[in-house]
Parts: structure tokens; sequence; C-alpha cells
């Protein structure tokens, strides 16, 4: 008896602003659209029913839940909504980035968003939202955006990308090319929470910024790298040749690892490493 | 310039180059490795297809580095699986990328085109899946890979009989082998397997099979008899899903013993090979190791008994357990209810759906003779007794 009321004092206690969070449904109600919402909620376990193979990677950024809903109007155009919530900003726009192109159309809304034929995904706080149309014309395309805005203002999350982007030298970077890697960058474990961004189409290279808890964490990561080599040169900033992917140039700074890849002029190299120090230390 | 001592890394890419002479390996660690290394690759056949495959492959979707591949390759591994729908198409352009410069003969790519209109939870496929959309989608990904074909190509996540014999899903198929653009066509399925195998087989068209599969599956034995089948059919199965997410928990701290429950799946002979996905190099250099020693050790079986033991927070939703109940309850809402509570501290949607199934307070207080048994091994009893208690939390604690 002791136990049942401890547990229901624990359970009243702990879950009331849970309670209240999930009151508000992640949709809104908008003007002439009928708003059909699935009755299921993926979860981690479940995500895998909604998205077959692609969850692995939703699950890497620290997935938290999916729900769907269906927007329909009178001359029924039908626009669904899946909205992708992850426990972080950061996790969000991981996700974001691993689908987008530097291609694609850019348009503004949340963070970042983009409108391509019958589809238009955006970033909004930790919020991933993907939008899509079955029929493809001007109309579905306005009717997108619409939607995309009403369901950005309801979920009134903030706006912005990861500030680290900025560390980025702008030089000949290609605009929206930046990606968040949660786990296992280049491979190796023990590079997580890696950014990169790509810079020229001609022989392109990219620039990577690995944020680590605290300098030594830092340096222990550097540490496992330099071990996994079979032959490195550098002290301050080293540089390995792999096979599959080129010159590695790699340098600690605080508790970032700063590194460029595949670019085959050392004054380049160096030019980028410097800026994107410059850039932090700002 | 420095040189490095040898470490497990650069003793397996050393040995792949062929220049194990260079170094010394002079741990137990490392003879144990070259032990293995000696060992030849089991290679299964695929069905009819002719194909012979190493028994574990490569499933891309999380990959980022294109040396992962490369050092995937040098390990013996050739059969990469991808799909249409990964990361917007950018999985498949990366694998494009990094294949592009091999020989064609060299690797084996599988791709995935999933149905343009498909209902997620009947499993419906609707008019808007046509074999002219799926089509375009098969001319765009083998765009991505740089390929004139692809080996193998799935018709993606179905989950139903009338799917996979959908009419526009078999022509679209038989075009796509007509016009060369895949040698082999089939359906790859993670739900209400036995029925789309059985379906597999039927059609007379699909070559190939892709199920999930794994330890865990509440219906293994059904899988395995649908998967025996398929090969006394002649269609080649491929495994997916066989580390059964990989973790215990949803926080993802606890991970399984993967290998283990590699090695298990891969113990069946009817399975051709399997595609777990791997992200590093270690997760590379384990996986590829059970392509030369498929032994369960005892402590991987121990493993795999215990994890199937301790059951855990989330009900299969099997049902198996309803008709042993002799008050007719709705056990499996009631165990989703009681994940909701313990595993997801969401109260109030556990609330919402116990007050919705408008039962007794503790339904099973009145009853001395259950008879209910879970094959996750829940205390079910124990845990009605316990999820139904929050029924009667006022409203006012939760708003």
């Amino acid at each position: 008896m002791k136990s049942s009321k401890l547990f229901l004092l624990l359970l009243l206690l702990q879950l009331s602003v849970i309670a209240k969070n999930k009151s508000e449904s992640p949709f809104p109600l908008i003007n002439n659209w009928n708003l059909t919402v699935d009755e299921i909620v993926y979860e981690p376990n479940n995500l895998w029913d909604a998205i077959n193979g692609a969850a692995d990677l939703y699950l890497e950024y620290n997935f938290i839940n999916l729900h769907i809903g269906t927007y329909i109007n009178a001359d029924k155009i039908e626009i669904k909504a899946e909205l992708y919530r992850h426990k972080t900003e950061v996790d969000a726009f991981g996700i974001y980035s691993q689908e987008r192109d530097p291609g694609y159309n850019f348009i503004k809304i949340g963070a970042q968003g983009y409108l391509q034929e019958g589809v238009l995904n955006f970033l909004t706080g930790s919020y991933y939202v993907k939008l899509s149309a079955y029929q493809t014309n001007n109309i579905t395309q306005t009717a997108l955006q619409k939607i995309a805005v009403e369901i950005d203002k309801h979920l009134n999350q903030t706006r912005q990308l990861p500030k680290i982007l900025q560390y980025f030298p702008s030089g000949e970077k290609q605009l929206n090319s930046e990606q968040y890697i949660a786990k296992n960058f280049l491979g190796y474990n023990f590079f997580n929470n890696a950014y990169t961004a790509s810079y020229r189409k001609e022989q392109p290279f990219k620039v990577f910024i690995i944020e680590t808890k605290n300098e030594k964490e830092a340096k222990a990561a550097l540490a496992s790298f330099i071990k996994e080599q079979n032959e490195i040169v550098g002290d301050k900033t080293y540089e390995v040749t792999e096979p599959n992917t080129g010159i590695i140039a790699i340098r600690l700074f605080k508790h970032f690892i700063c590194g460029i890849l595949n670019c085959k002029s050392s004054d380049l190299r160096n030019k980028y490493l410097e800026q994107t120090i410059v850039n932090i230390q700002k | 310039m420095q040189k490095l001592e040898l470490n497990r890394r650069n003793f397996i890419r050393t040995t792949l180059i062929g220049g194990a002479g260079l170094l010394t390996a002079s741990s137990s660690f490392a003879n144990d490795e070259e032990k293995l290394k000696s060992r030849p690759i089991i290679k299964r056949k695929l069905g009819k297809t002719g194909l012979e495959l190493p028994i574990v492959s490569f499933g891309v979707m999380r990959v980022d580095s294109p040396a992962l591949i490369h050092a995937a390759l040098k390990e013996g591994i050739i059969h990469f699986d991808t799909a249409h729908g990964y990361q917007r198409g950018k999985n498949e352009e990366l694998l494009g990328e990094i294949l592009k410069d091999l020989p064609r003969n060299s690797f084996i790519i599988a791709t995935k085109v999933q149905p343009e209109e498909q209902d997620r939870t009947t499993g419906k496929l609707g008019a808007a899946s046509t074999s002219k959309a799926f089509l375009e989608k098969l001319d765009i990904s083998l765009k991505r890979l740089n390929l004139d074909c692809v080996d193998i190509l799935y018709v993606h996540a179905l989950s139903t009989r009338d799917a996979v014999l959908f009419p526009e899903m078999l022509e679209a198929v038989t075009q796509a082998k007509k016009t060369g653009k895949a040698k082999f066509v089939g359906v790859s399925t993670h739900r209400n397997e036995p029925e789309v195998i059985q379906a597999v087989i039927d059609s007379n068209i699909y070559d190939v099979v892709l199920t999930a599969i794994n330890y865990k599956q509440a219906h293994l034995a059904e899988v395995k008899k649908a998967i025996a089948a398929a090969a006394k059919a002649g269609i080649g199965v491929i495994a997916m899903k066989t580390m059964a997410g990989a973790f215990h928990d949803k926080e993802r701290t606890q991970p399984i013993n993967c290998k283990a429950a590699l090695k298990f799946v891969m113990q069946d002979e009817n399975i051709t090979t399997s595609i777990p996905g791997i992200i590093n190099f270690d997760q590379l250099t384990e996986n590829a190791s059970v392509n030369r020693d498929l032994t369960l050790t005892t402590k991987e079986q121990a493993d795999l008994i215990i994890d199937k033991s301790q059951g855990s927070l989330y009900c299969q939703q099997c049902n198996q357990c309803v008709p042993n109940c002799r008050k007719d309850l709705p056990i499996p809402e009631l165990m989703r209810a009681y994940m909701y509570t313990y595993g997801y501290r969401d109260v109030l949607n556990a609330q919402e759906l116990i007050a919705n199934l408008e039962l007794p307070d503790n339904p099973c207080e009145i009853c001395n003779n259950c008879k209910v048994e879970c094959t996750q091994n829940f205390q079910v009893r124990n845990r009605i007794a316990d999820v139904t208690r929050i029924k009667n939390v006022p409203e006012e604690f939760l708003i």
C-alpha cells in the first residue's frame, strides 16, 4: 500500500510539466483547411514503420517523435505534414543538413527551408518539418508555403542556425553546404559533433570543425586519430594522406579540432585553417 | 615524419594491402586477427540469381566516409545496399561517387524504390503507385549511382500480399528487368514478413526478398518458416534489422551484443547475406569478422539468452496473449499504456488510452487464474495492476 502511494505521488510530481506540454497539438488549425492527424505518434522504437531504413539516420540525431498530419482544402489540395522533433536544435539541424543540397531553392521560413516541386522542408528550433503534396502545380506550391508559415508560427521555436557555422571561413564556401555529423565523422568513433562545409566547385575540398566538451577531450580525440595513422607529418598541424579521402590536415585549438579534407594546396590548407581559428577566437 | 606503432586498424589495413610483412605482429590480439584472416570468407548463393555473396554485406545508409566503403571492399564485402529515398537521394549520390572508378563487376549494388502512394497503417498501395512513377524514380536512382543497371532493385517496404502482387509494381519490375536497368528484382519488408514472403514466392516474378529478422522478433519462427519456403522456391533471401534496434532502451544507452545478434541470424543457411548498417571502422572490423567466423561463442549465446529473458518495456503487439485472457482484456493496449508511463514518462497519453478502454479499476483483481503468457516474458498481470491505477489520477494534476 505504501509503495502504491509513493508511486502515485512520484508520478504526479514528475509528470505535471510533461502533461502541460503534451496538451497542445503540434499542428495548427488553419482557416479553410481540414486537418486530419494520424493516431500513431512515431517514436524511436517504431520510426522504422514510418520511414523504413531511413530511420537509422534520424536516430543518430536524437530523434524524439514524429507527428504526421494531413491538410485538405475544398479544392482537394492535399498536403502531408511530418513534424520530426529532435532532442536539441543542433540535432534537428543535423538531420536537416543531411537531406538538403546547396542547389535547392532556399526560402525564408523558420531557421531555413527550401521549396522544391511538391516539397517544402524546413528547420525550426528542434523540429525538422517536411511538407509534401501529391499534386505539383503553382497552387500547391503556394499552399505548401502558406501551411509552412502557419506551422512555423504555431511551433514557435527559435529560428537560428547553429552558431558554430559562423566559424567557417566565407572565402569560396558553397552556400548552404554546411552539415552537422553527430557521430563517427570520417568513420572514427572518437570524432563526434563534427561540422563540415564545402568549398569550390572545381577541385572541391571541405573544412571541418569538431567541437568537444573540453580541451582534454579534444586532445584525446586527436591522439586517437594520430594513433590510427601509419604515417603522419607535422607537430602543430598534422597531415595525413588517406588513399580514398585525400590529404587530411588537422589542428587542435582549445576544445575544437579543425581540419581540411582533400585540399591539394598547402597554402590553401594553411590559409583556411588559420582563418577558421581566427573566426573561433572572435 | 613519425612512424607509428602497430594498432588494430593498421594491422587490418596493412594486411589488406598485402604489406603485412612490413610489420611485426607481436600481440596475441594480432595473432588472433591473423588466424581469422587466414580463414576463407563464407559465401552463399542468392537463390536462383547465380550471385554468390559473403554472408555479411553493407547497409550504406549512415556512411559519410568514402574510406569506409573502400575498406569494406578490401575486407571482401562487395554488396552495398541503399535506397532512393535515403537522405533525399544523397546516399545514392555518395555511393555513386565512391564506386564510379571501380570495375563494375567488383561490387553489387542494391537500391530500393518506394511506390508513390502507400497507406502507412494498412500497407495498401494507392492509385498513384503507377509503374511509370516507379520507373521514373529508378532512372533518377541510376543517374545518382552513375550506373546503367543496378544488380538488385527492390520495391521498398511492402507489408501486405496485395501490395506485393500490385499489378503496377509487377509491371514496373518486369520492365526494369526487360530494359536492363535491373538484373534482379525483389521486395523489401519489415512488417507482416511471412505474408509478404509467401506473396513473393507466389508472384513468380521477384528473385529476391529483403526481410527484417532478428533474435527478438516475437514471430521469429513464422519468419524463419517463410524464409525456408522462399529458399526452397529459389528466392534469394537477404536479412535486415538483424540487430533488433541495436539498443535495449529507448534512450539508446544499453547496446545489445550486435555481433552475436548478427551471427544468430546468419546461422540460418536459407539466408544468403545481411545488410547491417556500418558507420565506423570498428564496426566494419567486427561485422567483417563474421564473414570468416560464424560460430557463436559461449558468451555470445549467453548474451542473447539473457537479452530475450529480460524482456523490455516495449510490447511487440503480437496479440498472442489475448486469447488466453479470461477477462478478454485488451492487453496490447494496456502494455502500450505501460510503455507510455514507464518508458516515455507520458502519463497523459497513457491515461487517455486507458480511459478509452473503459475498464474497471484493476481489472485483474477478481481473477485468480491468469493463463496469460507473454512471448517477451512480461509479468502482464502485475503490469496491468500498476498501469490501470493512473486512471484515477485527478485530471488537475496532469494539466
